[in-house]
């Protein structure tokens, strides 16, 4: 053991007597290590950032349009109920849209979103309520005549004032408004929005039958049962014609999106790694000349009783201490790299432990493998010659 | 009669170069025992090193058995033999061999390393060591700092550190001036009066005369020295 430790010292110093040398070597390894990290966290960022905003946008459901036919145009309040009572739904939530002009406070705007929607819209969403209240279940019931209004279209039809209070006139209706719903909240995209009772959108605004549904699950593991059962359930409903409906399951998008990052992950920590090689390279250079300028110190060694494999683990650990230096530093060079990137990009990169660890074992195994043969070399070295040799 | 430290008998050397095959040592029968200070006088190129090499169990005999404190030589694998230059021989290199960028107690304590001596007591070894060679005020000095008696006796510290059984010098006046050389002579003639058994390679017959024995070796052949042969 003692000798173990005498060979980390030997090999420490003589990395420290040529520091030049020892860093344009390092070098190399730091730039392939950094870049692998570098591409790593940032790639896994991304892919997090997406599957996050995949995840608000409802990983944990299954959302269903329907196309109707002659027989029947829609679902309608009390089909819902038939998909509420399937095994592992936790609830649902149906909508109906039209685009209509919008007027209050004195101006008007043409092609506004008008979607009717039930209590249970916000429940899997991630919108932002800037003030006044949602729509409840009690305003279904009774059809009232409340909207929710988006911030943009609030600010176009009151200006600065608060809507809250006031109505907004849309096909010959008017609506008080109650909320102001946050324009850049996920499901409001870009657009301008009116959120009223989906009742109240059917009959008074005539939308007419539901179009789509938002099945939400307990447990997204089994979702491909549940989307079985609610396809079955489709199928009765409109009268045994598959193509009036279909039933898209975001889980599976989210497992693909998965599958293309991770393949683009390795193919870059693939081309990253390329670099290392590079740098694997010049450690072995730098070794071999190590080895042919220490010929007589090897020489000298082996005459006063080291073993060949003394001489060979002496270089092979100098060799993997270059490349784990290289691997330290470019670790972190290349988290910090990650983050100056990132936020450019405005991706946070992350930084696992996994990525660190690693980074490591590579550094480590390049080290390694293009230690072993400039220090096989040595360890072979007759000492009569090297002793001969200055 | 004392016991035999080591026996060379009919030991014959040829180095093979291509299809040339050159004699270095012939029938070399010689044997040391405890305690001796032989000195092995011969010209340049008579095979002073070559005998020295085979002796510290650097090379094998082409030929012919070495026994070195009763086992020979010729069945050992390398790490054998490497056990043996560590713990049995301690060496004195004519051009004194020490790690430049290292200091004199690096030097010193090279040969423990890998005798697996602990770094505390190899400290203390290699410090008493120097001590004895009369380098006290030298130990942290590196061999750029040394003049060449002071380089050799490091050297001799570090042949010295392991307490080997024999001390082989090929040459360890060879690169000092006269008179450097003969304080380096009175050193191994007092550590061979301390008990040590020392066999030494030279071409100088004054310096080989110092020993209680000389042999002679003239074109790999060996004998008693005798007067006025040369
Ligand atoms: N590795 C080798 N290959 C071939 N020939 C060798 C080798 N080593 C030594 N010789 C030859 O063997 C002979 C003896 O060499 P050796 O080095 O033993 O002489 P030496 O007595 O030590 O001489 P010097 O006093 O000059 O050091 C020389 O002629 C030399 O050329
Ligand atoms: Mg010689």
């Amino acid at each position: 053991m003692s000798m173990f430790f005498e060979t980390i010292r030997m090999s420490l110093a003589s990395l420290l007597h040529n520091k030049m040398r020892t860093f344009l070597t390092v070098l190399g390894v730091i730039i392939g290590i950094m870049s692998i990290i570098s591409l790593m966290t940032l790639v896994q960022g991304a892919t997090d950032m997406v599957g996050e905003q995949l995840a608000s946008a409802g990983g944990n459901k299954l959302t269903i349009s329907t196309f109707g036919d002659q027989s029947k145009a829609g679902l309608t309040e009390k089909d819902l109920e038939q998909f509420e009572v399937l095994h592992n739904v936790d609830y649902v939530s149906a909508n109906v849209t039209g685009k209509l002009t919008v007027s209050g406070g004195g101006e008007s705007t043409n092609g506004v979103m008008v979607k009717g929607i039930d209590g249970n819209y916000y429940r899997g969403s991630t919108d932002v309520l800037l003030a006044g209240r949602l729509l409840y279940p009690t305003d279904l019931e009774s059809q009232t005549t409340v909207a929710m209004i988006t911030s943009g279209l609030s600010e176009k039809l009151f200006g600065e004032m608060s809507p809250i209070g006031h109505t907004v006139q849309t096909n010959g209706i008017s609506f008080t408004i109650v909320g102001v719903l946050d324009s850049m909240s996920p499901s409001v995209g870009f657009g301008d929005m009116l959120f009223v009772p989906r009742t109240t959108a059917s009959n008074a605004l005539n939308f007419g039958l539901i179009k789509a549904m938002d099945v939400y699950l307990l447990d997204t593991e089994i979702s491909s049962e549940t989307q079985g059962l609610v396809e079955d359930t489709l199928f009765t409903i409109f009268n045994e014609n598959e193509n009036a409906y279909s039933v898209f399951d975001m889980q599976i998008f989210m497992d693909m999106m998965g599958e293309i990052m991770g393949t683009m992950n390795q193919l870059l920590v693939g081309i990253a790694a390329i670099s290392l090689l590079v740098g694997g390279i010049g450690i072995m250079n730098m070794m071999l000349v190590s080895v042919s300028e220490r010929t007589n110190e090897i020489g000298l060694r082996k005459a006063l009783g080291a073993k060949p494999q003394s001489i060979l683990m002496q270089f092979v650990l100098e060799s993997v201490f270059i490349s784990m230096l290289g691997g330290i530093v470019g670790t972190i060079l290349g988290i910090a790299g990650s983050f100056a990137v990132g936020a450019i990009l405005q991706v946070t990169p992350t930084v696992t432990f996994g990525v660190i660890a690693l980074a490591f074992g590579f550094s480590a195994i390049v080290g390694l493998v293009f230690g072993i043969v400039p220090a096989r070399r040595a360890s072979m070295l007759n000492p009569i010659d090297a002793l001969r040799s200055n | 009669m004392s016991e035999s430290l080591l026996t060379m008998t009919n030991v014959n050397k040829q180095y093979i170069m291509g299809d040339v095959v050159f004699q270095a040592l012939t029938d070399i029968n010689f044997s040391v025992e405890k305690g001796e200070f032989v000195s092995i006088l011969g010209p340049s190129g008579s095979g002073k090193s070559t005998l020295m090499n085979i002796l510290g169990c650097l090379d094998i005999a082409s030929s012919g058995d070495y026994e070195l404190t009763g086992s020979n030589i010729k069945a050992m694998t390398e790490n054998q033999l490497a056990d043996i230059r560590n713990k049995k021989i301690g060496f004195v290199f004519q051009n004194f061999q020490l790690l430049k960028k290292q200091t004199a107690l690096d030097n010193v304590m090279l040969p423990l390393i890998y005798s697996g001596v602990s770094l505390a007591k190899r400290r203390e070894r290699a410090r008493t060591m120097l001590i004895e060679v009369g380098l006290e005020d030298k130990i942290m000095s590196r061999p750029n700092q040394l003049s060449g008696g002071q380089q050799q006796r490091v050297s001799i510290a570090r042949a010295l550190v392991t307490n080997p059984d024999i001390i082989l010098a090929d040459e360890p006046t060879g690169a000092l001036d006269q008179k450097t050389g003969a304080q380096i002579m009175d050193l191994f003639q007092q550590l061979n009066k301390e008990g040590k058994t020392v066999i030494m390679i030279t071409h100088d017959k004054k310096i080989a005369l110092k020993a209680s024995r000389v042999m002679h070796i003239v074109d790999g052949r060996m004998q008693k020295y005798v007067e006025g042969v040369e």
